[in-house]
């Protein structure tokens, strides 16, 4: 019995491994004058249960005032336009492909957000969450639960106090 | 007895490193107990790019492999149709998980 005991920690040591990876992983890399960061593909529950989450990477380049963020919405139908909003505030979704799955129609959507409204919107008074619409009804809202968000947000206020001081530090863009 | 059986165990999962480690490209370094690597796979005559996709594989104890870490699955997560360069990185903890991930730089 404690042979197997042994054996499953063993295992599990292994798969624990990846939950020790960065709460928020990202890759930051120079990009002519400017840095680009990209925020890997992290899940956003979705509010209705039952429903499978959002998956969304977020890509900013220092030389823009926004970010790129880019979305897999799995929906039982085919949405041929979306919106997305954080914070009371509303973008339009470009779609970049949809493909069809067992679950449903995986859609990748893509939207542009001014970096200092996803930084305002990233607060432990805010977590982060995203609304997406289409023709004007709300299809789903997804968010951070406020245990996970209170692990997170560090990492995030961490991610944003680096750009900024990158940003310091950084001629000004050329005209 | 029990010593013998704890050491086999160990030795066992050494073992199981190899199997759970992904096949080296271009002889990048692993670790048996953690490896935490980013290395270069190509770069383009295209210019650096300010898209970025990503697509990733798993390995769990060197029993199970899934996921979809190609450029292209990158690519197409990002729209990109213009590679500029691509990079890998590669996490494995004690031979018993190991995960590949790769980054599409692009327009």
């Amino acid at each position: 019995m404690k042979r197997w005991i042994f054996f499953l920690l063993l295992a599990l040591a292994g798969i624990q491994g990846s939950l020790c990876a960065k709460r928020l992983p990202h890759v930051m890399r120079a990009n002519g004058d400017a840095f680009l960061y990209f925020v890997q593909p992290f899940d956003v529950p979705s509010e209705t249960k039952g429903l499978p989450p959002l998956n969304v990477d977020i890509t900013y380049l220092t030389s823009s005032d926004t970010a790129d963020v880019r979305m897999s919405l799995t929906w039982p139908q085919w949405v041929d336009a979306a919106t997305l909003t954080i914070g009371g505030r509303t973008y339009a979704c470009q779609q970049l492909y949809v493909e069809q799955t067992r679950k449903g129609f995986l859609h990748r959507l893509h939207a542009r957000v001014p970096m200092d409204e996803l930084e305002r919107h990233c607060t432990a008074e805010s977590p982060l969450r995203l609304t997406l619409a289409h023709g004007g009804e709300t299809l789903n809202a997804y968010s951070i639960p406020a245990k996970k968000w209170a692990k997170w947000l560090p990492a995030w206020q961490g991610l944003f106090q680096l750009i900024r001081l990158n940003n310091a530090g950084l001629p000004p863009a050329a005209d | 007895m029990k010593k013998l059986v704890y050491i086999a165990a160990i030795a066992v999962a050494f073992m199981f490193s190899s199997c759970a480690m992904f096949a080296p490209m271009g002889g990048q370094l692993s670790g048996v107990l953690y490896t935490g690597v980013q290395a270069p796979v190509t770069a383009t005559s295209n210019e650096v790019g300010t898209k970025v996709g990503t697509s990733s594989c798993i390995n769990v104890l060197g029993l199970v492999s899934v996921g979809e870490g190609s450029i292209q699955e990158a690519a197409k997560q990002a729209g990109i149709t213009k590679i500029s360069h691509v990079d890998k990185k590669t996490t494995g903890v004690l031979g018993l998980f190991s995960k590949d991930e790769i980054f599409v730089y692009g327009e």
